[in-house]
């Protein structure tokens, strides 16, 4: 045990390494940072002097340990556009990130579970083929023609949802801005959370209903109706119980593509998370920004993946390596 | 010899009827043949080269659909910002987003199948390598590598965006070939065929991928639409196609600051395609699924 999770951390560990080298690649060999500063008429002397200010004037290795040791500490460099620490301005945009993707999770597991149940249950329904023709849907349709047609839907022809910003905010004790306490902060998050949303929901509706109609083929299930339990009890109690250990892996391992995701999602809302100013630092060249980006992504997808996997180990011992 | 003649032709038709009495599977190839005739012959068929910066007025910009009040001939179904036909666009933008799904399709699967092959045939540490840098490349996302990707670039290149990705679109090829190979490695028949003196070539190209291609086809049906998706998405960012041949993600983007003005057309008819397009090929597939693995049919 102990074995594969030293293994399953070291892993991660070269994942981490080789990305950040990336990172150090991006700044080296990337974009003109000094230019980009000084402007496209500069002096000789004060484009020296930009370089000299970036450290850019330093031979490779230096500047490859230099990076190594300030990405440690969480110094990635200033961005080149807003001339303050590029970590800092990636920090202060996660929250917003990070509550539209928890609000789409709860969304896609809450419908996407729900549906995938019921429609193994009741599968001569109109309502389930309804929704199986629904999550064709959802794995047919690219994620940013589902947010625009909501917005033409909800925001144009029907005006009843905010289609852009995050609406009012309230900040908590720690400097964290939440949309969660406001009225204004939560409707404004519906649009974006289910576009974000949507491809997972038909995948874990998909992943649900082949589960559970297996499932409710078996035995155990047989054996639960026999000794006369009611039909709620078997569907939520028995059935769905062996249902869920696949869902979560997968829930863990589409974080990435969540992630990808956020990136269209944020664009179309004008939501002010990262994925907006990554594409933001993408079309300005800010590569300090861009990097402690990747970085940061890197860090959350691997330590996820490598909490899912050793989490999944202890639930099944039969995982190992080799 | 006239004998199997007849009885392959036989299960051919056998399959031809089971894939007609396939409602759905039918659809989805007409659409696709309808939409592919259609990309192919777009010079002839297009009543504008959306191309030919002389043919475009820009003074006939957000004109709507012919059968709408302000909308005039010759622009059917009405003209994008820069006065561009719509139709025309549609037409030549469709072209690129099945040239990007084609080439991806055969770049990843060419540098997936082989590895797979590699790897599953030679086993030992290149097979835990390969497999390890797939594992990380998965968990990261080809929609994510590929917009990371694309950004760092920012050139609008047609061939970086099959680049990026094939860059980790390769693996579940790869994944799929491999666990095929791995199966098949251990028949009777690939021993026999070893120890008959065939090569490691002869046994790998004859015996093992023949074996293997139709898992392939099912994930070559999934991955052509998935692919188109992702390029779509990655020139609704603005970091896929360039701005000068729109593909059909372009389009809707193009068209998507003019919603709020109620301008629909520009975005309804290109989404509608590239809708028709990956809906076709996901119907395909799940015909094809149930073709090649029988038992997914109960499982679904």
């Amino acid at each position: 045990m102990w074995k594969y999770i030293s293994k399953r951390l070291a892993q991660g560990l070269i994942v981490l390494l080789i990305v950040s080298s990336l990172g150090f690649i991006i700044f080296q060999f990337l974009g003109d940072p000094v230019t980009a500063m000084a402007g496209q008429y500069a002096t000789q002397a004060e484009l020296a002097e930009v370089r000299h200010a970036l450290g850019l004037d330093q031979p490779i290795y230096i500047q490859y340990f230099n990076f190594i040791n300030n990405a440690v500490h969480g110094n990635f460099g200033m961005s080149y556009m807003a001339r303050l620490p590029a970590a800092e301005i990636v920090f202060q945009r996660l929250p917003a990130s990070i509550e539209l993707a928890l609000a789409a999770e709860v969304i896609a597991i809450f419908f996407g579970v729900t549906f995938g149940v019921l429609v193994a249950a009741f599968p001569r329904s109109a309502f389930s083929k309804f929704i199986a023709f629904g999550a064709l849907f959802g794995v047919s349709l690219p994620s940013f023609a589902v947010g625009i047609s909501l917005i033409l839907v909800f925001a144009v022809i029907f005006p009843i949802l905010p289609p852009l910003g995050r609406g009012e905010l309230v900040e908590l004790p720690w400097g964290w801005q939440t949309g969660f306490l406001t009225l204004d902060g939560l409707k404004h998050l519906i649009l974006p959370a289910f576009t974000l949303g949507m491809l997972q929901l038909s995948l874990l509706f998909r992943l649900t209903r082949s589960g559970m109609q297996e499932a409710l083929r078996s035995d155990y299930i047989r054996t639960a109706r026999a000794k006369g339990l009611g039909h709620i009890s078997v569907l939520f109690k028995h059935a769905l119980r062996n249902v869920l250990i696949p869902v979560v892996t997968i829930i863990g391992l589409q974080f990435g593509q969540l992630i990808g995701f956020s990136i269209v999602t944020e664009s179309i809302f004008q939501w002010p998370g990262t994925g907006n100013l990554l594409l933001a630092a993408i079309f300005d060249s800010d590569f300090p920004i861009i990097a402690s980006y990747i970085i940061l992504i890197a860090t959350l997808v691997v330590l996820l993946n490598t909490i899912v996997d050793i989490t999944y180990a202890f639930l099944n011992p039969r995982i190992r390596y080799d | 010899m006239t004998n199997i003649a007849v009885k392959r032709n036989s299960q051919n038709y056998k399959l031809l009827l089971r894939f007609l009495n396939h409602r759905l599977a039918v659809a989805g190839a007409l659409v696709l043949v309808i939409i592919t005739f259609c990309a192919l012959f777009a010079p002839l068929i297009a009543p504008q080269n959306p191309y030919d910066l002389t043919a475009i007025d820009i003074s006939n910009s957000l004109i709507p659909p012919i059968w709408e009040e302000g909308g005039h001939a010759p622009f059917l179904l009405g003209t994008d910002v820069q006065g561009r036909d719509i139709l025309s666009t549609m037409l030549y933008g469709t072209r690129i987003s099945m040239f990007v799904g084609i080439s991806t399709v055969l770049l990843s699967g060419f540098i997936g199948t082989t590895i797979g092959l590699l790897t599953g045939y030679l086993g030992g540490w290149v097979d835990m390598v390969m497999m390890r840098i797939g594992d990380s490349l998965l968990s990261f996302s080809t929609t994510l590598i590929a917009m990371l990707f694309l950004g760092l670039f920012n050139s609008g290149n047609i061939f970086l965006v099959i680049f990026a990705i094939s860059f980790s679109g390769w693996v579940q090829y790869a994944r799929t070939m491999r666990s095929s190979v791995l199966s098949v490695r251990e028949e009777d028949y690939v021993t026999g065929a070893r120890v008959i003196g065939a090569s490691h070539m002869r046994v790998a190209f004859r015996h093992i991928v023949p074996n293997a291609i139709s898992p392939l086809l099912v994930i070559i049906a999934i991955d052509f639409g998935v692919v188109i998706m992702l390029e779509s998405t990655l020139s609704f960012l603005g970091i896929g196609v360039p701005i000068t041949e729109p593909s059909l993600g372009m389009m809707i983007a193009q068209g998507k600051d003019y919603i709020y003005a109620n301008m629909w057309y520009l975005i309804l008819f290109p989404g509608a395609v590239l809708i028709s397009i990956v809906i076709s090929l996901n119907l395909l597939a799940d015909w094809l699924r149930d073709e090649v693995d029988p038992r997914a049919k109960n499982r679904r």
